[in-house]
């Protein structure tokens, strides 16, 4: 479904390129995820397969292929008729990443907006629903509420409420819990798992915390300075590490038993 | 409610406060209005006499309670050098001053805003370097200038209207509109030329910000990018200025009203404040201080149907 092939990506001030020749897939129906410390390239490689890539500032080679169409060359104007509709996006800061002047059920709505010739009260109705999908109680007042009046957990449900609002074949989620305290992260991660499971929504899950990844993805991908150093199923990966800079992220993971050296 | 309740009470007691500075003011600066009225060689009796007709002889606390007890009552008192009572004198200069800003701010407003848009439209672009050049000597160059220049063209070459030869609203609104639209033309230039490089840096700051993204993602152009989400959030700052620039637009209008001849509040005030017709000024200045707070009472109310987290409080509606 997804295919990244030989991808290279170099911003035009830097001299090390931020993503190094990698290749991955994933499959229908599949969360992958993709891990790596900040600076390793996860987020540029994100970013280009959401055709979010400042292109003037970089030079890139390779095939990013959604359903055999390509992201990475497209023009603009495809680009644009993807975003949101065949991609959807949630990302870190679920506050700043809202316009905090548009209702949030506008801002879910939006992508009937600008994808379907649905009326208000059709994407209204759309938009509720998917508010009680993602489990955002009492959706009629939420649609009327603008982003600082809700809470983290809540905008975060919001925002891949606006992701999914169309099936896209794609949800690219960048660190979508690393703003939130444990139990907000634990329900979301519930609720994309559930969301894969019900509606078949393939995911590419990144995050620097292999833990988060181990509840949630099957396979999993770990980055370092802009290379795939591992890649193969996350029990595999997590039991069994080929990769030193693997093991060195494993027992990053505090755990019950194993003594903590540093704080 | 609650929110315009407040306002009101601060509009008050910023008025009383200007108004017992100015009066303030001119107890401490130098400059007697009687011995101006009857010239110097009035005898200590006729002095003594204009005096006690004016009230001046009672003591500045008292003199003062009486005038704002006065003004309450909608007496603004009488001019020393008229002999009429003062809102007689500054009503109709009054609504030409007011005319004449808020032409000046309708231009602004209906030029900048666009031109904000368009102008953030090119930058990093071939044009950007003379847009900035421009912009510069927009806003430098003074209102005065500005005044003489377009007096000199449309009036003495052109005849579209004749300078210092202010028709009147009564005698020639349209003849009236075309001067005072000239004077608001000066007026506005650099205050449209400030406007438009506030809304493009702003614009260029909120461009960086992460809604931006996340509108980019959900498959919004360029412009839509802007016009649905940046622009508004743009607004706020904007807005904000906009109401200093109506409260200015006042004061401003002074030194363009002298030099396109047109008979409003500001030379009625320098003139007045030159007789020592206190009265008069104080009247004026209570007016100007009401007119700021009042600016900034529309700008603030304006962004917080903008922005819903000025609202905060949940005073509003």
């Amino acid at each position: 479904m997804l295919e990244v092939r030989d991808l290279h990506i170099r911003f035009l001030n830097r001299d090390r390129e931020a993503v190094a020749g990698i290749s991955f897939t994933i499959k229908d129906g599949e969360i992958m995820g993709l891990v790596g410390e900040s600076g390793s390239g996860k987020t540029v490689t994100a970013m280009s397969i959401a055709g979010l890539l400042p292109r003037k500032q970089c030079e890139f080679s390779g095939d990013i292929l959604l359903n055999g169409q390509d992201l990475l060359h497209a023009e603009r104007k495809l680009l644009r008729s993807m975003h949101g509709k065949d991609i959807g996006v949630v990302f870190q800061e679920p506050m700043s990443a809202m316009d905090p002047l548009m209702k949030v059920g506008e801002q879910v709505g939006e992508v009937l907006r600008i994808h379907t010739d649905l009326s208000k009260e059709e994407r209204r109705e759309k938009v509720l629903q998917v508010m009680r999908e993602v489990e955002l109680r009492d959706p009629e007042a939420v649609y009327e509420k603008y982003p600082h009046e809700l809470s983290g957990g809540m905008l975060q449900r919001a925002m891949i409420g606006a992701a999914i609002v169309i099936e896209p074949s794609l949800l690219l989620l960048d660190e979508p819990t690393t703003a939130l305290d444990v139990t907000i992260q634990a329900q979301i991660l519930e609720l994309l798992k559930r969301l894969n499971r019900e509606r078949g929504i393939s995911m590419l899950f990144i995050s620097h915390n292999l833990n988060v990844v181990r509840k949630l993805c099957r396979r999993v991908a770990v980055m370092q300075r802009g290379k795939l150093v591992e890649l193969g199923e996350t029990e595999e990966v997590f039991f069994h590490p080929l990769h030193p800079y693997s093991k060195k992220l494993i027992d990053a993971i505090p755990t019950r038993d194993k003594k903590q050296t540093e704080p | 409610m609650k929110y315009i309740f407040k306002r009101i009470g601060l509009l008050l007691i910023t008025m009383i406060l200007v108004s017992f500075l100015t009066f303030l003011a001119f107890e401490i600066v130098s400059g007697d209005p009687v011995r101006n009225m009857l010239g110097t060689d009035a005898s200590p009796a006729q002095i003594e006499a204009l005096r006690q007709e004016l009230g001046l002889d009672k003591p500045f606390l008292s003199r003062y309670v009486s005038w704002l007890l006065g003004f309450f009552s909608g007496d603004l008192g009488r001019s020393f050098s008229y002999k009429q009572p003062v809102w007689e004198l500054i009503s109709s200069k009054l609504v030409i001053t007011l005319a004449l800003s808020l032409i000046s701010f309708a231009l602004i407003i209906l030029v900048s805003i666009p031109l904000g848009v368009f102008s953030y439209q090119w930058v990093g672009g071939p044009l950007d370097g003379v847009r900035t050049a421009f912009n510069q000597l927009c806003m430098a160059v003074p209102p005065f200038f500005t005044g003489i220049l377009l007096s000199w063209t449309f009036g003495v070459i052109l005849k579209v209207f004749t300078p210092g030869d202010f028709p009147g609203f009564a005698k020639d609104p349209g003849g009236s509109f075309v001067h005072l639209f000239f004077a608001a033309i000066c007026l506005s230039i650099p205050r449209i030329a400030m406007t438009v490089r506030m809304m493009r840096s702003t614009i260029v700051d909120e461009m960086n910000k992460a809604y931006v993204r996340t509108a980019i993602s959900r498959g919004n152009n360029r412009w839509s990018v802007l016009t649905r989400h940046v622009l508004k959030n743009s607004l706020v700052l904007v807005v904000t200025f906009l109401g200093q620039t109506l409260a200015e637009l006042v004061a401003a209008s002074i030194v363009v009203e002298q030099v396109l001849g047109i008979p409003g509040l500001g030379r009625f005030l320098v003139a007045s404040i030159s007789h020592r017709d206190y009265p008069v000024v104080q009247a004026i200045v209570v007016i100007l201080a009401f007119w700021v707070v009042l600016a900034g009472t529309i700008s603030d109310i304006v962004n917080r149907r903008i922005d819903p987290r000025l609202r905060l409080g949940g005073e509003d509606e």
